[in-house]
């Protein structure tokens, strides 16, 4: 068990790294982004609170495809061997999944500000927008990092995990959706959503607990 | 003996489809009220109903009566009827000045009793308004008849239902397909983990067939259900919860497809899709099962809790319902099965040594 914490961080430390090192992820989704937040403000001016939520989802789903794509894409030939020899299974999936879920949370980060900035600020209660928000990317992250896995593995993987993904994703950003949507009313208490939080963390738990039994069984060759 | 253990399943499948076609298509509906016209009275007048009904035989019975039923301690009776035809009849009703209630406006049910056809109501059928208030005269007024001696209704047959009509028999096609598809895939989740677990190394192959037919019956279950959504909704969808969820769960199902198509390996073809297929079923359980039951829906039953009510199936469709359930799952496994073999017949020829 130490021995997946200590390759876990590791990896996490070296996936940070790389990515610091080259850009190529995080340029790419903050231009993708900019761009949408720009051309929705074109279009839509200062919208609904209801389009100014599904504009966010929409940014972020799109975020999550691409960060999971590209964090297995840049793995290819001699360097995932290297890693197979020198990490566990298990290790490379909860490091993925963290990176995936903190690069997630930066990106809702980045597009809530600027998303305050040219389409106002809707959101009267930011505690079920922030608590949505974090177990959304969690369930993003978790799922992703094992999906973009499974695409890796075929020929034209960016396409086929966009694929498989998209209609695994849509429970899980309803519900989050749900909650995130109760931010934009003044009445919302915490009793009302209980069963959504609970049926969220749930499905969280679900998509981790499948991910860390079969990635074994999609990871090694 | 040996022929019934390993084709008995088979031969109850075709069976139980069989009778599910013959009896929930030729078994004729209950009589009905197909509609009344006009639907709005005012105080005080003589109320001429003209009513159509569906498989009524009103011409061979001679003592037909009609009541307006405004609740259980109000009604009254018509003072005269007319049969035209055995679908048509006339009804002479004399509406009071006064209703029993405060309300403006009030609905009232229309029930029609005959020794041929038994008695059948048409709820919220006429609405009567009053202009002035007297309770108490109106009380004079609609407890002076009582409906009694209704006859029961021998006719073997569906319930009439309103906007449903003759699409009930839908229940016997539409539904089993969901059930095919759900144990359908319940066993394809469990050959995909025996495969993984290297306990069956011809799972992969079971779970593809499994899921070939699952798909299958999901698209038709899809297909039935906008059919019959187009009768009585009036649009082939309605983007109800549960037509999107099930849209999306045989979406997962396509993406599966997809998947399998896309390796060259077959060992990691096999691998990869039946871990892809456990996480698929465990996604789908709360497309199917957790969130119609938190939104509303147009589906019978909803907003808590989508399973079959008891006022929705009677004791005569029950009869045909479960039996249609249970033949259209054994039909789908056989189907599912008939796949399987032709695929490890394939495979084989494709490792015969070539001429």
């Amino acid at each position: 068990m130490d021995r997946i914490i200590t390759q876990s961080w590791s990896l996490l430390r070296l996936y940070w790294d790389l990515e610091g090192k080259s850009r190529q992820t995080l340029s790419g989704v903050f231009l993708y982004v900019l761009v949408i937040i720009l051309v929705t403000a074109y279009i839509f001016g200062s919208p609904d609170p209801g389009v100014w939520m599904g504009i966010f989802w929409v940014i972020l789903i799109f975020s999550a495809v691409n960060i999971g794509v590209l964090s297995y894409l840049q793995e290819t030939g001699g360097r995932r061997l290297y890693y197979m020899q020198l990490a566990e299974p298990l290790a490379v999936y909860l490091a993925k999944s963290l990176y995936i879920f903190l690069l997630l949370l930066l990106v809702s980060l980045v597009s809530i500000l600027l998303m305050s900035i040219f389409h106002g600020w809707p959101v009267l209660q930011p505690g079920f927008l922030w608590s949505g928000i974090g177990l959304g990317c969690l369930g993003l992250a978790l799922l992703f990092g094992f999906l973009a896995a499974i695409g890796s593995q075929s020929r034209n993987s960016a396409t086929l995990s966009t694929i498989i993904s998209f209609p695994l994703i849509i429970g899980l950003v309803m519900l989050a959706g749900k909650i995130t949507n109760a931010s934009l009313l003044a009445g919302s208490t915490l009793d009302l959503l209980e069963v959504e939080f609970l049926m969220l963390g749930g499905l969280n738990l679900m998509i981790g607990g499948l991910g860390i039994l079969l990635f074994n069984y999609i990871w090694r060759d | 003996m040996r022929f019934l253990k390993s084709y008995g399943w088979k031969l109850l499948g075709v069976l139980l489809v069989l009778y599910s076609l013959v009896a929930g298509l030729l078994i004729p509906l209950k009589p009905g009220v197909l509609h009344v016209s006009p639907s709005a009275f005012g105080p005080d007048t003589l109320a001429v109903l003209d009513i159509t009904g569906y498989n009524t035989r009103f011409t061979r019975s001679e003592d037909t009566r009609i009541w307006l039923k405004l609740n259980d301690e109000f009604m009254i009776k018509a003072d005269s009827v007319a049969v035209r035809d055995d679908n048509r009849i006339t009804a002479f009703i004399h509406i009071p000045p006064f209703l029993p209630v405060p309300e403006q406006t009030v609905d009232c049910a229309l029930i029609i009793d005959n020794a041929i056809d038994g008695a059948f109501v048409k709820p919220a059928s006429v609405f009567l308004r009053q202009l002035e208030k007297n309770q108490e005269l109106g009380y004079a007024y609609w407890r002076k008849d009582r409906i009694e001696n209704l006859h029961v209704n021998t006719f073997v047959g569906f319930p009439y239902r309103g906007i449903l009509e003759e699409t009930i028999r839908n229940t016997y096609y539409h539904v089993p397909m969901w059930f095919g598809m759900i144990f359908l895939f319940l066993f394809s989740l469990v050959y995909s983990i025996r495969y993984i677990r290297g306990t069956d190394p011809w799972g992969a192959d079971k779970t593809r067939a499994l899921n070939t037919i699952g798909l299958l019956y999901g698209i038709l279950g899809l297909v039935t259900g906008a059919l019959w959504a187009k009768f009585t909704w009036n649009a082939f969808w309605s983007m109800d919860v549960k037509q999107n969820m099930a849209a999306i769960a045989t979406l997962i199902y396509l993406a599966y497809f997809l998947l399998y198509r896309s390796f060259e390996d077959p060992d990691k073809r096999d691998r990869v899709t039946s871990a892809y297929n456990i996480f698929a079923f465990a996604t789908l359980i709360p497309l199917l099962f957790i969130i119609p039951r938190m939104t509303d829906s147009l589906h019978p039953g909803n907003g808590g809790n989508p399973a079959m009510g008891g006022e929705d199936l009677d004791h005569m469709m029950r009869m045909v319902f479960y039996p249609a359930v249970i033949g259209w799952t054994l039909i789908g496994f056989w189907m599912a099965e008939l796949v399987y073999r032709v695929q490890v017949i394939s495979h084989r020829i494709s490792e015969l040594p070539q001429e």
